[in-house]
């Protein structure tokens, strides 16, 4: 899943993602990336930024997906490194490469010579 | 038995849709089935969309209901972009009346079987002239 409210951001990395044979689910913040969540999705990673509008921001989305559905591994994206006490398992830092996305999610989830994610 | 076409090789829908638990699952049917889906929650991101030519959209499935005027994108791809196919999707009664002059052909019902969308924008594509690749539709 990528949860980021830059459409371009957003669209661009979602699309090489999937040109990489990642299935991606897309939205643009953290409350519609809890209702994919609570509807049941089958995720493996969240790749969200931690600014967003909405009632909660990236780093708070990620301390309910630690609690709430451990087996999901989040990857957080900002400018500046989160820093209210959280502790991210992976962060990449803005701007950033999409092969940086590609190679960290490959990492987290030993895919990097499966063809089909 | 029929092979599973490659990303991308029936051309790209930009799927214009608020509600993620709508879009979510249409996008990925119409993923498996060969088209590039770009995906667009907004009327300002669709148009975004439509203008960035890294795209290459080529029929856009719009949300009655989409954020910021669900007609709206239909108004601007007519206005701008009348060789794209344009299909609006979720329409109340009284909206079907007032769309069908924005449409490429019909609008269809709320909560459009991924199947019955499938088809149509295979029809509609179908009908249009695409000079550089007749092979678009399969």
């Amino acid at each position: 899943m990528v949860v980021e409210d830059e459409y371009f951001i957003r669209a661009m990395v979602a699309d090489e993602l999937r040109k990489s044979g990642f299935e991606v689910v897309e939205c643009s913040s953290a409350d519609e990336a809890m209702d994919v969540l609570h509807a049941g999705a089958n995720l493996s990673v969240i790749f969200t930024d931690i600014r967003m509008p909405g009632s909660m921001d990236g780093v708070k989305l990620a301390q309910i997906v630690s609690k709430q559905f451990p087996d999901i591994r989040v990857v957080l994206t900002s400018s500046d490194p989160p820093c209210n006490g959280f502790a991210a398992e992976h962060f990449i830092a803005q701007p950033y490469h999409t092969d940086e996305v590609i190679q960290c999610i490959d990492a987290l989830l030993g895919t990097s010579t499966t063809p089909d994610r | 038995m029929e092979q599973k076409p490659l990303y991308g090789q029936r051309g790209t829908v930009l799927l214009a849709e608020h509600d993620v638990l709508v879009r979510m699952p249409i996008a990925r049917y119409l993923r498996e089935c060969g088209y590039r889906v770009v995906e667009a929650i907004t009327i300002k991101e669709a148009i975004q969309a439509v203008q960035d030519r890294r795209f290459n959209v080529t029929a856009v499935v719009a949300s009655a209901q989409l954020s910021g005027d669900g007609f709206g994108i239909s108004r601007w791809v007519k206005q701008h972009r009348p060789d794209l196919t344009m299909l609006i999707t979720g329409t109340p009664k009284r909206a079907v009346d007032a769309a069908a002059e924005l449409c490429s052909d019909d609008t269809s019902p709320s909560r459009l079987a991924p199947q019955l969308l499938l088809r149509r924008i295979r029809r509609m594509l179908a009908s249009r002239k695409h000079p550089d690749d007749t092979s678009r539709i399969a």
